[in-house]
């Protein structure tokens, strides 16, 4: 018996201690399972639990110009969802809900009626419906901040920008061309960065840096060479010529030649970027200035005779018999005022703008010396500008089947080739670079949190040498003076050529439009801003020296004014 | 034989009951303290995780807030909305500026604003250049000095 009594607790004791350590390893097997084993199940279930429908998109960097000044940023809005299982009385609700969302009540009702898991009631609300909402606090209705893209400058620098669409997607201009960069969730991480499929991000090949290290700290703000000011000039400057003019559209580029920084580029039609989905056209979204290219004129002299004068073809003093006419390739060229201006230098002839003169040139020249000076120029690829949509132009060389010779003597007055009006400004600007051509860009420097990334002006190539960059500013300066003279400011020296070009329709051109611009550097010997203007379709006049190269001086007024440059002591 | 014979022995009420009891109760109660240590952290990191989360929430709305703000800011100090207004109270645009020559007074060399310039300004520590912190500092010597000869009698 006595040793029964004494078993009995070391019986229990065991069975205890069983029981205990058995709950303990059936508690640790658990908090393992839960922990680690089911760990991606239960975070998954978590983060697609039905409350939201969908995901919040991140909040969009910023743009803003050169001084600081908000381009485009998120405003706030709201999507509203519901859970139909989770609403007491759709009916109710519906009718609560009609007046604020804008929507019939009977459709209200079906839709938080219906057994679907969530439903999309609305996809934006304004910022005061949503909070309204809000403060109802109703069961099962979501209302979630959906960001919506503002532009608080309205139309100002539209084409430039682009637009952001629902899906937080950017098209066109600056927001299409770096949506990477400031919609980081479309973004690879560092580790898919280091594999080994390279990523197709044109921002990559501009920044020599991670980009993961950019966006670590939430989307970057991007700071554009953009000055709001002189876009807003610009842009009142061309509306006032359209409407003078009568014309159809036209653009304007604003750019600082010594490092290739656009300063302002306006278009005209234009649209508003916040209610993109009403612009009349979708081809109104594409930026003129770098996507459609025309005929470029008598511009394109610039080009002519800076490639004679550094090939060594011609010299300033030489003299040209002007006829009149001309025949290259067997066909007959004209100058514009039908006239024979006799014995003329060639700064006599860019001054006078003498179609013949420029064809006599490029016959002496020769197609391979002058087709690669032109390409040296930029002509026929794009600039690299960062902006989307970029074209590069229209240009035959003798190696393409549908060159003909002739147009060696059209190509010489701007005709027969099509040029951007950025690709123009560029060419120009090269001249008043002192040869060197600069890539031209908008995006001043990257700012994400406490760090800065610039982006450095980049030279593109050496065009021509600075004398012969010289040498044209000198002709240049005549031809502003005495072809062009409504171009020019009292007490500053102006560089500058106008073009008067006509549009290229089937089996000819146009006889009745045309396309008047003018390109212009200033100061000029020491320039700090050139301006492209191109007025499409003017219907009072359609010479450039008439229509846009006043458009040229009332902006270049003003500039100077607003960039304190002084004019030259005497 | 009889002197040799012991009665039956419990082996947790015997010397080394006491002993074993111990350990196991030791072991449990090691185990429990382990378990309750890291259900603590583990629950203080959970309790940690809601509230950074809150506060990231937070600060995101925060952030909505602010840029929703910056463009009320923004859209009231637009270009067009500040010329109306400008206007409204009677000034006019400069087009035309007479620059006057004062004869002995320097010119400023380049006075366009370029990138590197506009870049400098917006860089605090460029401001700060050494030419600028030694020009303040002789000011400064040069005050005290001054500063002190005037108090000496």
């Amino acid at each position: 018996m006595a040793a029964n009594v004494d078993t009995l607790p070391r019986h229990r004791l065991i069975v205890l201690a069983g029981v205990m350590v058995g709950f303990g390893l059936i508690l640790t097997w658990q908090l393992v399972r839960w922990q680690v084993i089911e760990r991606d199940q239960f975070i998954s279930i978590v983060e697609n639990r039905p409350t939201g429908g969908e995901q919040t998109p991140a909040r969009r960097g910023r743009i803003l110009d050169r001084q600081g000044h908000p381009l485009a940023l998120d405003t706030i809005e709201y999507q509203i969802t519901a859970t139909p299982g989770w609403i007491g009385d759709p009916g109710q609700v519906a009718l609560r809900l009609a007046p604020l969302l804008e929507l019939p009540a009977q459709e209200l009702t079906a839709m938080l009626s219906s057994d679907t898991p969530w439903v999309l009631l609305r996809r934006r609300v304004s910022r005061e419906v949503g909070e309204t909402l809000r403060e109802w606090d109703i069961y099962g209705l979501h209302v979630t901040h959906w960001p919506r893209r503002g532009y608080p400058e309205g139309s100002l620098a539209a084409h430039l920008l682009g637009f952001v669409a629902q899906d937080q997607q950017g098209f066109y201009g600056i927001e299409g061309y770096y949506n990477q960069l400031l919609a980081p969730s479309a973004f690879p991480t560092e580790a898919e960065e280091k594999s080994a499929t390279p990523t197709s991000s044109v921002a990559t090949e501009i920044f020599p840096f991670s980009l993961a290290k950019v966006t670590k700290q939430g989307s970057p703000d991007l700071i554009l060479t953009v000055d709001r000011v002189i876009q807003h000039i610009a842009e009142q400057e061309l509306d006032a010529a359209i409407n003078q003019h009568r014309a159809s559209g036209g653009s304007v580029i604003v750019m600082d030649p010594r490092s290739g920084a656009i300063l302002a580029m306006a278009s005209r039609p234009v649209y508003d970027p916040e209610y993109y989905s009403q612009t009349p056209s979708t081809e109104l979204w594409a930026d003129p200035a770098v996507t459609w290219d025309y005929e470029p004129g008598s511009v394109f002299k610039i080009v002519t005779v800076a490639s004679a004068l550094d090939a060594g073809t011609i010299t300033l003093d030489q003299t040209f018999d002007d006829k009149g006419v001309i025949e290259v390739g067997g066909r007959q060229l004209y100058n514009w005022d039908r006239q024979a201006h006799g014995h003329v230098t060639i700064t006599d002839a860019m001054t006078l703008s003498l179609n013949t003169v420029m064809a006599e040139v490029n016959t002496t020249v020769g197609p391979k010396i002058f087709y690669a000076y032109v390409q040296r120029f930029g002509f026929g690829r794009p600039t690299g500008i960062d902006l989307t949509g970029e074209s590069e132009g229209q240009l035959k060389l003798p190696s393409d089947a549908m060159w003909n010779e002739s147009e060696l003597g059209t190509n010489a007055f701007g005709q027969g080739l099509a040029v951007t009006p950025l690709q123009m400004a560029c060419g120009v600007a090269a001249i008043a670079n002192r040869g060197t051509m600069m890539v031209p860009h908008v995006l001043q420097e990257i700012v994400s949190q406490d760090q800065v990334w610039p982006r450095h002006p980049t030279v593109a190539r050496q065009v021509v040498s600075p004398e012969t960059a010289k040498q044209v500013t000198e002709i240049l300066i005549r031809a502003a003076q005495e072809g062009a003279p409504a171009s020019v400011v009292p007490g500053y020296t102006i560089a500058g050529k106008s073009g008067t070009a006509q549009i290229p329709i089937p089996g000819g051109y146009d006889p009745e439009w045309t396309i008047a611009s003018f390109v212009g550097f200033a100061p000029a010997h020491e320039p700090q801003f050139l301006i492209l203007v191109k007025v499409d379709r003017p219907q009072d006049t359609p010479w450039g020296a008439a229509v846009a190269a006043p458009v040229f001086r009332n902006i270049a007024q003003r500039l100077f004014v607003m960039m304190d440059i002084q004019p030259p002591r005497e | 034989m009889a002197q040799n014979r012991r009665p039956p022995t419990n082996n947790i009420l015997n010397h080394s009951r006491p002993q074993g009891a111990l350990a196991f109760l030791a072991t449990i109660v090691i185990l429990g303290l382990v378990g309750w240590v890291y259900l603590r952290q583990a629950s203080e990191a959970a309790e940690l995780q809601h509230r950074i989360q809150a506060l990231r929430h937070q600060e995101q709305e925060l952030q909505r807030q602010n840029d929703q703000l910056a463009y009320e800011v923004a859209r009231l100090a637009s270009v067009d909305h500040l010329n109306a207004r400008a206007r409204q109270l009677g000034y006019v645009a400069v087009s035309q500026a007479r620059f006057v020559a004062v004869a002995g007074y320097p010119s400023p060399q380049e006075t366009a604003p370029d990138e590197t310039m506009t870049l400098a300004q917006r860089d605090p520590a460029g401001r700060a250049t050494p030419s600028a912190v030694a020009g303040w500092w002789e000011t400064f010597t040069g005050q005290f000095e001054a500063w002190a000869q005037s108090e000496q009698p």
